[in-house]
C-alpha cells in the first residue's frame, strides 16, 4: 500500500515539473532524484508523527483511557475495597429510578437555562461597551474579568458572606436599606438555587466577555462603514451586523458554558453542599456523593457515563440551534 | 514495527483495560483477619506510622505534636506522620487512600463509622481484653463494636446537650429548666420574642438536621436500627414524634430553621439571639476566644435533653474514635501508639486542647478540663450519653442522604409520612447491598 502511494506521489511531482515552463524548471543536474524526494517526505511524515505524539499520547492516556475505564467500571459493583463484580446494566437501571440523580440533572438544566443566556447577554453588552474607546477601559475590562480568574473557593467564601442571612450579610444589608428582607438565601430551598445561579452568572461573564471582545475586534470595519453610509442606527448595526457576525463566537461560548455548567462542583460543595433538602444538588455533586460518601464507585461511573451522553446531546442540539461555521 | 492508527488504538485499549482491571482488583490486599498485638514491648518496635485525624486543628496541632507524639517518639523511636483532614472530607480521604494504597496506620473517625468500615474490612480487630482493662463506661463503648468484636476505641467525646442564658429565663419568670419535651417546647415558645429565638436547635454550631433528628429520636425512645443493624427503626412511631415535635415548634417560632451563624462568626446563642441552644462540648474553646463572658461561672446553665416518654434524659454522643487500619504494614507500632493516646494523662492533655471530653472520668487533675464547664457537666452525666448515630454497617450510605430527607421535611417539601417512608426506603436500599 505505501509503495503505491509513494509511486503515485512521484508521478504527480513529475507531472507538475513537466507542466512548469522550461525557463523555470531546475536544471537536471540540480533536481533531486525521486528516491531522495521520497525519503524527504518520509522524514517529514516521521517528524509529523513525532511532534503529534505527545498530544496524542496525552489524549489517549489521560482522556481516552479514563473514559474507557469509567465505561468498564459502570458495569460493575465496586466499592474500592473489594474487587469489582460484573453486574451488567444494573447500575444504569438504578440510575433511572434514582430520583435524586435526575433532580440534580434538572438543577443543572435550570442553572444552564437561566444562567447561560443572561451571562452571555451581559457579556456581549459589556464587550460592545468596552470595545469602544472609553476612559478607564482597561480597569473595567479587568474588573469584569477578575471573577473568572479568582479561585472558585474564594468566590464561594465571598458569596457565603454576601448571602449571610444575619444582619452582617452584604445582600441583606443592601436590601435592608430598601426595607426588604432579610432573606435566608442559602437555607431556603425556594431561594437557594436562584442564589447559586446568580453566582454562576457573576463568575461567568468575564471569560465570555473576553471571547466576544476578541471576536468583535476581528470584525470587518468596512461593514460598519457601509452601514453608516446607508444610515443604519446603532441598534440596527448591532442586530444586523454584530450579532450575526459573532455567531461562531456565540456557538463556542454556548458549548463551553454548557460543559462548564454540567461540571460545576466546587461552588456547590462550598456554598450549599447540595442543600437545603437537596435543592441545589447538581450532577457532579451527586456523582461525588455516590463515589466517595456511599462507596458505590461502579454506580458513580455509570452516572458519569450518563453525564457524558447528556453533554454530547447538548453539544449536538446547540450546534443545530445556534449553528456555527464548518470551522467550529 | 510501523506505527499505524490501528496499533495506537489497540495499545490504548489494552492499556485502559489493564488500568481498569488493576483498579478493580485493588481490594485483594485487604487482610482484616490479622489482629493487633498490644502486648509487644514498645521498645522493640521501630519505623514510621501515619495518623489520619480530623481533630487537632489550628493551635491544637502544637499540642498533638509536642505533648502527644513527641513523648511517644522519644520513648519508642517510632515516628508519627500526621495527616490532617476536615471532618467533611474524612470519608473520601479514607476511600481514596485505600484506592491509592496509602491509607494511614491509625485512623480517627466519628461515632457511627465503626460498623461500616469494619464490615468492609478496613479496620483491624482490637483485642477485647485490653478494652475491658480500660474500664470505660458501656455507654461510650456501644459504638465501637461490629458483630461482637471491637474495632475502635473512643479517644474524645463530643457530647451534646442544652445550654441557656439564666438571665433570660429570669426575665420571663422561668425558674427551672424543663424536664419533659412538652415543657421544653412550652419554654422555648415563652422565651421567643424581642429578636430572640427560644431554642436554637438546628444551627450549625451543634450538628446537622440529621443529628438533630437522631437526638430527638432517642429522646422519644427510638433508635436508628435493630440490634443486628439489618432492620431500620428510625421510621417508626418515635421517628414520627421527633419530626412532628420539631415542626410544631417551628410553627410557633420557638425554633427558627433559618437561624444560622456565618462562617467564623459567633453562634446565635453566643450573640444572645437564642435563649436556649443545643451545644457541643467542643464549643468551649470557641466561646473562650470569642465570647469569654459566657465562660464565667453562672453565665450559662446546662440541662440534658428531657425524655419524651417519661424515662431518663439523654445526651447525644459524638466523638472521635481510634481505629487501626487492617492494611497497616506496622500494626503493632500503630497499636502501641493507640495505647499511648489512651493513656489517662495523654487523654487529659489532648482533650484539654480540643475542648472535648475524655471517654473516662479517671484522668489526672487537669486545670484546663476542670475549668471547662461544658466538659464538667458532660462528665457528670456520662451514663446518659446513649443517643448515638449509626448502629448498622450500612450507615455510611444512609448518613449521606439522611440530611436531605430530614431537611425536606423541615422545609415542608415533604410530609412527615413521606419523610418516614423515604427514610425506610433509604435504609432498606443500603442494607440490601451489604
Amino acid at each position: 500500500m505505501s509503495t503505491t502511494v509513494a509511486r503515485t506521489e512521484a508521478a504527480v511531482d513529475e507531472d507538475r515539473s513537466r507542466r512548469r515552463p522550461a525557463s523555470r524548471r531546475r536544471p537536471a543536474s540540480r533536481r533531486r532524484p525521486a528516491s531522495r524526494r521520497r525519503s524527504v517526505r518520509r522524514a517529514e511524515h516521521r517528524w509529523g508523527l513525532l511532534l503529534a505524539a505527545p498530544a496524542t499520547l496525552h489524549t489517549l492516556l489521560w482522556i481516552g483511557a479514563p473514559i474507557l475505564v469509567a465505561i468498564i467500571l459502570s458495569f460493575t459493583a465496586y466499592d474500592i475495597i473489594h474487587p469489582a463484580e460484573f453486574i451488567g446494566l444494573r447500575n444504569y437501571a438504578t440510575i433511572f429510578t434514582d430520583e435524586l440523580f435526575w433532580r440534580s440533572v434538572l438543577h443543572n438544566v435550570v442553572i444552564a437555562a437561566i444562567g447561560i443566556p443572561i451571562s452571555m447577554f451581559l457579556a456581549l453588552v459589556f464587550a460592545v461597551l468596552l470595545n469602544r474607546s472609553l476612559p478607564g477601559q482597561g480597569i473595567f475590562r479587568v474588573m469584569v474579568f477578575l471573577p473568572h480568574i479568582t479561585a472558585t473557593v474564594a468566590v464561594a467564601m465571598i458569596w457565603l458572606w454576601i448571602y449571610n442571612p444575619s444582619q452582617s450579610g452584604l445582600m441583606n444589608i443592601v436590601l435592608g436599606t430598601l426595607g426588604i428582607g432579610p432573606f435566608p438565601f442559602l437555607t431556603d430551598p425556594d431561594l437557594a438555587l436562584g442564589a447559586v445561579i446568580l453566582v454562576t452568572i457573576w463568575q461567568g461573564i468575564g471569560l465570555k466577555m473576553l471571547i466576544y471582545l476578541a471576536a468583535l475586534q476581528g470584525l470587518d470595519a468596512q461593514l460598519y462603514e457601509a452601514a453608516d453610509l446607508d444610515g443604519a442606527s446603532f441598534v440596527q448595526k448591532f442586530f444586523r451586523i454584530t450579532v450575526p457576525m459573532l455567531r461562531p463566537a456565540t456557538f463556542f461560548i454556548l458549548i463551553t458554558s454548557l460543559i462548564a455548567n454540567f461540571q460545576t462542583f466546587d461552588l456547590i460543595y462550598i456554598l450549599t453542599e447540595g442543600g437545603p433538602a437537596n435543592s441545589t444538588s447538581v450532577v457532579t455533586y451527586r456523582i461525588y456523593q455516590t463515589a466517595f460518601q456511599e462507596f458505590r464507585v461502579g454506580l458513580a461511573n455509570a452516572q458519569s457515563v450518563i453525564l457524558l451522553l447528556i453533554l454530547i446531546v447538548f453539544a449536538f442540539l446547540s450546534r443545530r440551534i445556534v449553528g456555527g461555521t464548518d470551522g467550529d | 514495527m510501523a506505527l499505524s492508527r490501528r496499533t495506537l488504538f489497540t495499545a490504548a485499549g489494552a492499556g485502559a483495560v489493564g488500568i481498569g482491571g488493576s483498579s478493580c482488583g485493588s481490594g485483594g490486599a485487604v487482610d482484616p483477619s490479622e489482629t493487633v498485638d498490644l502486648d509487644v514491648d514498645p521498645a522493640s518496635l521501630s519505623g514510621e506510622i501515619g495518623l489520619l485525624t480530623p481533630d487537632f486543628i489550628g493551635d491544637d496541632r502544637l499540642v498533638l505534636d509536642a505533648d502527644v507524639i513527641a513523648p511517644f517518639t522519644e520513648g519508642t523511636g517510632i515516628s508519627v506522620a500526621v495527616d490532617q483532614v476536615d471532618w467533611n472530607k474524612l470519608n473520601e480521604k479514607i476511600s481514596t487512600g485505600i484506592a491509592g494504597g496509602i491509607i494511614a496506620d491509625l485512623i480517627m473517625t466519628g461515632v457511627g463509622w465503626t460498623q461500616p468500615f469494619a464490615e468492609k474490612g478496613i479496620f483491624a480487630e482490637i483485642p477485647a481484653d485490653y478494652i475491658e482493662s480500660l474500664g470505660f463506661d458501656e455507654s461510650v463503648l456501644s459504638s465501637t463494636q461490629f458483630e461482637g468484636k471491637y474495632y475502635s476505641l473512643p479517644q474524645a467525646l463530643d457530647l451534646r446537650f442544652f445550654a441557656y442564658h439564666p438571665d433570660r429565663f429570669a426575665e420571663r419568670g422561668i425558674t427551672e429548666p424543663p424536664t419533659t419535651l412538652d415543657e421544653l417546647a412550652q419554654v422555648a415558645e415563652e422565651l421567643t420574642g424581642d429578636g430572640v429565638v427560644g431554642l436554637d436547635y438546628l444551627s450549625g454550631s451543634a450538628g446537622s438536621a440529621r443529628q438533630a433528628f437522631v437526638f430527638l429520636l432517642y429522646a422519644f425512645g427510638g433508635r436508628m436500627f435493630s440490634e443486628d443493624g439489618l432492620t431500620p427503626r428510625l421510621h417508626e412511631e418515635p421517628g414520627r414524634l421527633a419530626l412532628q415535635w420539631m415542626l410544631d415548634l417551628m410553627s410557633t417560632g420557638g425554633i427558627n430553621y433559618n437561624l444560622r451563624a456565618a462562617e467564623g462568626q459567633p453562634s446565635p446563642f453566643q450573640r444572645r439571639r437564642a435563649a436556649i441552644s443545643l451545644v457541643a462540648t467542643g464549643n468551649w474553646p470557641t466561646w473562650k476566644t470569642m465570647t469569654p463572658e459566657l465562660c464565667e461561672e453562672g453565665a450559662v446553665e446546662m440541662f440534658l435533653m428531657p425524655s419524651g416518654v417519661g424515662g431518663d434524659p439523654v445526651m447525644f454522643q459524638g466523638g472521635t474514635f481510634l481505629s487501626i487500619s487492617s492494611l497497616s504494614q506496622n500494626k503493632d507500632a500503630a497499636g502501641a501508639f493507640m495505647k499511648h493516646m489512651l493513656d489517662p494523662e495523654i487523654l487529659g492533655i489532648a482533650n484539654a486542647a480540643t475542648g472535648k471530653v475524655p471517654p473516662t472520668p479517671d484522668i489526672p487533675e487537669n486545670p484546663k478540663i476542670a475549668h471547662n464547664l461544658l466538659t464538667s457537666f458532660a462528665l457528670e452525666n456520662l451514663p446518659y450519653a446513649g443517643a448515638t448515630e449509626g448502629g448498622s454497617a450500612a450507615y455510611m450510605e444512609v448518613r449521606t442522604n439522611l440530611d436531605g430527607i430530614v431537611e425536606s421535611c423541615l422545609t415542608k417539601r415533604s410530609t412527615v409520612t413521606e419523610t418516614l417512608a423515604d427514610m425506610k426506603s433509604l435504609c432498606d436500599d443500603a442494607i440490601s447491598r451489604l
